[in-house]
């Protein structure tokens, strides 16, 4: 087991590093010179030189990205030229807020959405089933800025029952989480219906049902477990995906987290603070994902031998 | 009168498709005795799975139904009992082992957790004592080191071992039926030898009667009592196993029996039934053998002929069987 995930570790590197080039020369081939747009309208010559500077642009980039790296293996992300605070500061003051709404929107797809699957992929073709598909489709296909609007609309504005934005009490986490859980809700939903389908099909269900299990065993303990493998991979991709991709929700509610704070680096063009941000998302989104191969091996003992 | 374990009575059992209905088992009657080994036999898609998985409740509704007959199980009438009572019975008192060893098995259970299942379930034991059972179970059908292998995964057997687990799960609750849907097929032919040998090891010990479907006339030939050969969802002719090699009544049984290669016998082409299976959706008029039949006379084609007594213990559904034109030694 202990080999496994190290193996898992090791093979991570090569992402990580390419993960970090990537991240590193999106910032740097954007087009216009950064210190410019950073010192603003009414900055000097000398503001930005300093600017520059600082971001060590005056440079080649060879040379930019081996003190990049070298800070970054102090764990240095650099300092927002904005807020003249450290990227991690920033990060870090945001973190808290995204993981709770992620973690409350994943909770909440991932409870109804795997309950609606099975009861879909138990009575196929039934009138639950066709509504609950229906609904997913729609749920998919839902823009989520929209539904945002039409959130607050509804119940902040016209009824008055939660609160349109910001943080504090939970039922300011109301909204944002529905929100934000609409689209993997959604997709759970028909991913767990498909492969609780097919797995019904399989001959190990006969067996079961031949051993004379009840129904609600065979479902419960043979098929959910071997369907649990392709949606454990879903709910874990959209783990990833609420962590960095709830830019729109967050900034509908004004949810301050690391998607908001994405967004404002970008207009300020604070380019410290959106490669540090890119970059940690992109971290995280390489350890869930090996967190999820590590659970693949609970779930499957012919993936450890392989 | 012998112990009489099973009697099915005019079995129908019917799927509904987009084109029409398909008459899978039609009309079927036949009978088991206590700690009897009994030959189904026909080729593919003849309705002796169909059959099996009747007798088990299993057949998958939709689009499968049993829509008449009756099926005694020790005076009881299965298909009468309501779904929670078949299940009982499922695994405890009848029990089936299928063709795929290699997918039968779930995959992310140890074995041992699979045969502790039916005794938890229809036993109410406890773990441990489940366990022992199961071990000795696993020691029974000849697996070696049980202990061990216990707690293997399916994936760390091989196909012939996953096999004796089915048959070890089958018979972990002593089933007076152990119903075996082809259990050899999908095996080489050494482990099917010795699949064959447990099956009939286990005749003797444990007095289960066997009801062992197969298209393989030697694996009949090698284990079974008596022989039912279905065709087109009927039963067309019924033999005990020395009778149906020595003298084939039906014109059927006598072209797949005329099918198998003989090593005595040097032959440039293997002999063959001319034709093939009939579509369910339109079963031909008359007897359901009649186009492929080399001697299909005007009364085939305008009657089908009913499944009638031909000698002791035989039965057979020809309208020539009985004129002498078949059976001939």
């Amino acid at each position: 087991m202990g080999v496994y995930i190290a193996k898992r570790l090791l093979m991570s590197i090569p992402v990580l590093l390419g993960v970090i080039i990537l991240v590193f020369l999106m910032v740097r081939m954007v087009p216009g010179d950064p210190a410019v747009v950073m010192a603003g309208e009414q900055a000097t010559a000398e503001q930005v030189d300093a600017i520059r500077a600082e971001l060590h642009l005056d440079k080649p980039l060879p040379v930019q990205f081996g003190l990049f790296m070298h800070d970054l293996a102090k764990g240095d992300l650099g300092r927002s030229p904005r807020t003249h605070a450290p990227v991690s500061e920033e990060i870090g003051a945001r973190l808290g807020n995204s993981v709770v709404l992620m973690f409350t929107s994943l909770l909440l797809a991932t409870v109804i959405g795997v309950a609606t699957g099975v009861i879909s992929a138990v009575k196929p073709y039934s009138l639950f089933d066709s509504l609950a598909m229906l609904v997913s489709l729609i749920g998919v296909s839902m823009p989520v800025f929209w539904l945002g609007l039409m959130f607050i609309l509804l119940f902040s504005v016209q009824l008055g029952l939660l609160p349109a934005a910001g943080t504090g009490t939970w039922l300011h986490l109301v909204l944002p989480t529905v929100c934000l859980a609409t689209v993997p809700l959604a997709m759970i939903s028909r991913m767990t219906r498909s492969c609780v389908l097919e797995v019904m099909g399989q001959d190990y269900i006969r067996t079961a049902r031949a051993k004379g299990l009840p129904e609600r065993v065979v479902i419960a303990v043979h098929a959910l477990k071997n369907a649990f493998i392709p949606i454990i991979t879903v709910v874990g991709l959209q783990m990833g995906n609420l962590l960095g991709g709830a830019v729109l929700t967050e900034n509908v509610f004004a949810w301050p987290g690391l998607g908001r704070l994405m967004v404002d680096s970008i207009l300020a063009r604070d380019y410290p603070v959106v490669q540090g941000t890119v970059l940690f998302i992109a971290v995280c989104f390489v350890f869930i994902n090996i967190l999820i191969d590590v659970l693949y091996v609970y779930l499957d003992a012919r993936v450890r031998f392989d | 009168m012998t112990d009489r374990l099973l009697t099915v009575n005019d079995l129908k059992t019917y799927f509904r498709t987009s084109e029409g209905v398909f008459p899978a088992v039609d009309g079927v009657s036949f009978h088991l005795d206590k700690g009897e080994t009994v030959g189904l036999v026909g080729e593919s898609g003849c309705g002796k799975s169909v059959t099996a998985l009747s007798l088990l409740g299993l057949v998958p509704d939709p689009p499968g139904r049993i829509v008449g007959g009756e099926i005694l199980f020790q005076g009881q009438d299965l298909v009468a009992l309501p779904a929670d009572e078949r299940r009982k019975i499922r695994g405890n008192k009848i029990s089936m082992i299928f063709q795929e060893p290699m997918t039968s098995l779930n995959p992310v259970y140890t074995v041992g957790m699979q045969l502790m299942e039916p005794l938890r379930f229809h036993r109410g034991l406890a773990k441990p004592e489940a366990r022992a059972r199961a071990i000795e179970a696993l020691k029974q059908v000849g697996i070696p080191a049980p202990e061990r292998r216990i707690d293997d995964y399916p994936h760390q057997l091989s196909g012939g071992m996953r096999q004796r687990v089915m048959i070890a799960m089958a018979l972990t609750c002593q089933p007076q039926l152990l119903v075996a849907d082809e259990p050899t097929t999908a095996l080489d032919v050494t482990i099917q030898a010795q699949i064959l040998e447990l099956l009939k090891s286990i005749k003797t010990t444990l007095g289960t009667a066997i009801l062992l479907i197969t298209h393989d006339l030697g694996v009949v030939a090698e284990t079974a009592q008596r022989v039912i050969v279905m065709y087109a969802g009927k039963i067309v002719e019924e033999a005990p196993v020395r009778d149906i090699f020595k003298s084939p009544f039906h014109p059927y049984t006598q072209g797949l029996l005329a099918s198998i290669p003989r090593i005595d016998a040097t032959v440039d082409r293997l002999s063959t039934i001319e034709g093939v299976v009939p579509n369910p959706l339109h079963y031909p008029a008359g007897c359901r053998f009649q186009p492929r039949c080399p001697r299909a006379a005007a009364q085939c084609v305008a009657q089908e002929p009913p499944l009638v007594a031909a000698g002791p213990g035989r039965r057979v559904a020809c309208w020539l069987a009985d004129k002498g034109v078949a059976g001939d030694e």
